[in-house]
């Protein structure tokens, strides 16, 4: 299973790297549109959490799966920024 | 390091909220020390009250459900109470001559004025080193963990984000 990130301003691309349960970047993202995108390439199944509601529409933009757009639905996802001490 | 000044201005709400339920910790605790329940008197059972009212409710929060942080700001009317109906601290140092009295208080100022400031250089240099720019959490509250769906192999998954402010930690 692959993660990216994608910017839709520069287009650059970045791949997010697993770590325990989720996949994390660590990498400064100006502020902007961005694309996540998660591809099952295996053959196994995967887990992915997702939130899901019957009536309620969540994050501002909806999410789309396998083209199919479902606005009831997001991906669990967290930008953050960190003050990371000068080191 | 940025220091934009939204942040500032939260950094100052958020100590100043933190020196302000010390202090107002320490105000209640030293009457509360001090104090001798004579409950033919009815503040004293007023005080009672709100003294198992809050320690019950703590109590219950700890040993039975999960504690929060912001679980606690409810005692807050409790504290309050009980800093009215309180009687003043009566202890026996009071007739001790005033010369001893006033070697204590620096000594006693000093503590608080210390404890504030490790508290205010703890926040400063963790909790408040985060701040959240985008995000969708899950119904669930964060201990419990999201409900996982499984995707079949083949999917692809897409969905788009605004960032606002820059950011520099992403995680899904």
């Amino acid at each position: 299973m692959t993660i990216t990130l994608q910017s839709l301003q520069s287009a650059h691309v970045w791949t997010l790297t697993e770590k325990a349960d989720e996949f994390i970047l660590k990498q400064p993202l100006p502020a902007g549109s961005y694309q996540i995108v998660i591809q099952n390439q295996g053959l196994v199944p995967q887990l992915i959490d997702l939130v899901q509601t019957n009536n309620y529409t969540l994050a501002p933009f909806p999410i789309t799966i396998n083209q199919l757009q479902n606005k009831n639905v997001s991906l669990i996802y967290f930008f953050e920024w960190l003050n990371m001490k000068p080191s | 390091m940025v220091s934009r000044p939204h942040c500032l201005y939260q950094k100052a709400i958020k100590i100043g909220y933190v020196v302000a339920s010390i202090i107002l910790f320490f105000t209640v605790s030293l009457p509360l020390l001090c104090w001798r329940p004579r409950f033919h008197r009815q503040k004293d059972q007023l005080a009672l009250l709100a003294v198992l009212t809050a320690l019950g409710y703590l109590a219950f929060h700890v040993i039975f459900w999960e504690a929060e942080s912001r679980y606690g700001q409810i005692i807050l009317p409790a504290l309050f109470l009980l800093l009215a109906a309180l009687p003043a601290p009566v202890t026996r140092r009071q007739k001790v001559t005033d010369v001893k009295r006033q070697k204590r208080w620096p000594r006693v100022t000093f503590l608080i004025s210390a404890t504030i400031t490790i508290y205010a250089i703890f926040l400063q240099s963790y909790s408040l080193s985060t701040i959240a720019v985008a995000a969708q959490r899950s119904q669930l509250s964060v201990q419990y963990h999201a409900q996982a769906t499984t995707t079949s192999p083949g999917t692809t998954l897409e969905q788009q984000v605004n960032l606002p402010k820059p950011a520099n930690t992403f995680s899904v």
